[in-house]
């Protein structure tokens, strides 16, 4: 799983349940909206036929519609005089009429839906006229004969809505943005202390062990600031087990080989000469072992040292290397050459790249015994290091040179090496993020073996 | 005639030790205990001490410590199997005198314990030696297997410095600068000339270099 993709979920989660809430207040503020615009709306109409009503209390107070029932066939009085209607129609003109006498039409509008759709009830009802929708409020009299009915279509509510509909999307619309970003900077700002761990892990040397301290995080850190503290203290405790153990093989191996070697070099001391030469072949085999049960212990705690990077002399490095190899050689017997002659600066680990050094500069003496001749170059360029090695020995077949960066594995040329040497500086050169390659010499025979660095992070 | 005291509990390897340097004329004595050998140099008195680490009933830096804290001064060369630098660097701040890995050479053995034995010699004086040549510089005279040789001013500061820096290369720009404040003035093959010059005097073996990476005294037969 990548590793932002906790941040983008946790966020597209939260957008979402945000999505949702105000798809819900909206839902919830309309319906209530909705309820309340009818509620009023219906007391506009029950207002509406009140006045209507008031209007005609004239007329009802002559007498007009007692008149008119005792004379149905007669000509009477009209209900509403046209300035009443008129009027009526200056208040709400959105609002048609209707008043029934015994449930017969006396008065009505000359606008809206047609008499005879009308509900003749009392109190609040819907009915369909004209393809639409409308709300109705039938008012009864004094005289519970009398019935008067005003009436709207529906669609008059409804068009109150849009507008505050309309004016709400561009504040939400703000408000949502505001919201996203606002969610996603203080989502940033609490992963930002994970990034932190991460980075502290990440500049930590392989040996770096010490536990963190819980103060220096936040609490929602805490648990796992715990988890890695328990981890590297088993980490700790397999690092000085595996110490422990190369230690004590050390010892083991190496206290025979003292009882041999030192037997033996008693032996030469008081034997005859042909013994000596007898014995001098046995040194050679000691010496031998020794110099794998070296390579061996090289190889086991490579694996567990501390890398540090830092600003190193390349050619001192070198210097200290090749005064190592020197010393424990007879005079005059290798010729060595170093170029340039003078500091060289890389930012690296230095302990991994002298044990590659030493590792290559070895074996570069050892095949080189032949020719004598070791030449050594430093190039520095803006991104690599490259320190090159080259022998004047058989050098080594194309085919043959990824199985000798193995273990074990030995050239064609007969040789008293352990076969551990060039292993270790591939081991020690992959510990330092460098490489290392075996090419042909260009100026005559020999191999070269080039190790690679490249620039620090 | 110098004694020697060796603590090494391994029974083959101790009495090899053991047998071989009473060949090479020293008297010496064998312990394969810890609190044997406190005991040994709290009687008699030894001219150095080969000191294995991994001894039974108390170890060989227990040892040396509580030699050290008695304000014994005896040379003490570690011998040890522990090779990495903290056991080298514990080993040297319990006061051992030098640090060596099995398995011995018994020849470098040897040259380790007569650089001791010479070391005692000349506490107190100013000198350093390096294989068979000795710089004394409270005298300003240069010797070889104990007979004096003859130096320029130059020659002896360019092998002061070699030797004070020796088994490690010193780069021809470092040896220039040794004699800059002296001269004022350096030819270009100054060090060159110097050089060939010792080694005129001290054989040819004594002095190593490497192009690029300037001279060098310590080595092989040192």
């Amino acid at each position: 799983m990548k590793r932002s993709s906790l941040s983008t979920r946790l966020y597209r989660r939260v957008l979402m349940l945000l999505a949702i809430t105000g798809l819900a207040m909206g839902a919830i503020l309309y319906s209530v909206a909705s309820v309340e615009i009818g509620r009023s709306s219906d007391a506009q109409l029950v207002n509406a036929s009140r006045l209507l009503y008031m209007m005609m209390q004239d007329e009802l107070t002559a007498g007009v519609m007692v008149a008119r029932s005792n004379d149905l066939a007669g000509k009477a009085d009209p209900l509403l005089s046209a300035e009443e209607k008129k009027a009526f129609r200056a208040s709400y003109d959105w609002c048609m009429f209707a008043v029934f006498w015994k449930g017969q039409p006396v008065a009505q509008s000359s606008w809206g839906a047609p008499v005879e759709l009308v509900p003749r009830q009392p109190g609040l009802h819907d009915f369909t006229a004209l393809g639409e929708r409308w709300r109705s409020y039938g008012l009864p009299g004094r005289d519970p004969r009398l019935l008067v009915v005003v009436a709207e279509r529906d669609a008059m509510r409804e068009f109150s809505i849009g507008p505050v509909v309309r004016r709400l999307v561009l504040p939400l619309f703000l408000l949502l943005t505001a919201a996203m970003v606002i969610l996603w900077w203080t989502l940033r700002k609490s992963l930002s202390e994970v990034e932190r761990l991460a980075a502290t892990l990440n500049a930590r040397t392989l040996a770096d062990l010490m536990p963190l301290v819980p103060e220096d995080w936040s609490r929602d850190l805490g648990p796992l600031i715990v988890a890695l503290n328990k981890l590297f203290a088993r980490l700790e405790q397999a690092y000085e087990l595996e110490q422990a153990f190369t230690d004590d093989v050390a010892h083991e191996l190496r206290t025979p080989l003292a009882a041999i070697r030192a037997q033996a070099q008693l032996l030469r001391k008081t034997a005859p000469q042909p013994i000596v030469e007898d014995v001098n072949r046995l040194l050679a085999v000691v010496k031998r072992a020794n110099d794998l049960v070296d390579g061996m212990l090289t190889l086991a705690r490579l694996n567990a040292t501390a890398v540090s990077v830092r600003s190193v002399d390349i050619h001192a490095l070198v210097a200290d290397v090749v005064a190592e190899a020197l010393i424990n050689l007879p005079p005059d017997e290798i010729e060595f050459t170093v170029l340039p002659e003078h500091v060289v600066r890389w930012t690296c680990d230095p302990a991994s790249l002298q044990i590659a050094l030493a590792a290559v500069i070895h074996n570069a003496v050892r095949h080189a015994r032949e020719g004598g001749q070791v030449d050594i170059a430093i190039i520095r360029t803006s991104d690599h290091l490259v320190v090159t090695i080259g022998d004047r020995g058989p050098g080594v077949p194309a085919e043959d040179r990824d199985r000798l960066l193995r273990r074990f594995e030995r050239g064609a040329a007969p040789s008293s090496g352990s076969g551990l040497g060039l292993s270790i500086a591939v081991k020690a050169m992959t510990l330092a993020r460098g490489s290392i390659e075996l090419l042909d010499r260009q100026d005559g025979p020999g191999l070269l073996v080039v190790l690679t660095l490249p620039a620090a992070r | 005639m110098p004694r020697l005291l060796i603590a090494e509990d391994d029974a083959d390897l101790g009495p090899a030790m053991k047998r071989a340097l009473e060949l090479d004329g020293y008297v010496v004595d064998l312990f394969a205990r810890g609190d044997d050998v406190l005991v040994a140099v709290g009687v008699g008195s030894y001219d150095v001490i080969l000191l294995d680490i991994g001894l039974p009933h108390m170890t060989g830096l227990e040892v040396l410590r509580a030699l050290r804290a008695r304000r014994d001064e005896t040379p003490v060369i570690v011998i040890t199997a522990f090779d990495r630098t903290p056991h080298r660097v514990a080993g040297l701040d319990a006061g051992a005198d030098d640090y060596v890995v099995k398995p011995v050479d018994l020849e470098e053995l040897a040259a380790r314990i007569r650089s001791q034995l010479r070391r005692r010699e000349r506490r107190h004086d100013d000198s350093l030696s390096v294989g068979r040549v000795t710089l004394d510089f409270a005298g300003h005279v240069a010797s070889m297997d104990g007979e004096e040789v003859l130096l320029t001013a130059k020659e002896f500061r360019v092998l002061a410095l070699l030797m004070r820096r020796s088994r490690r290369f010193v780069s021809k720009t470092d040896l220039e600068g040794e004699l800059y404040d002296q001269d004022q003035w350096v030819e270009s093959n100054t060090i060159e000339v110097a050089i060939s010059s010792l080694r005129r005097k001290f054989g040819r073996d004594f002095i190593r270099t490497a192009r690029g990476l300037g001279y060098m005294v310590g080595g092989l037969e040192a």
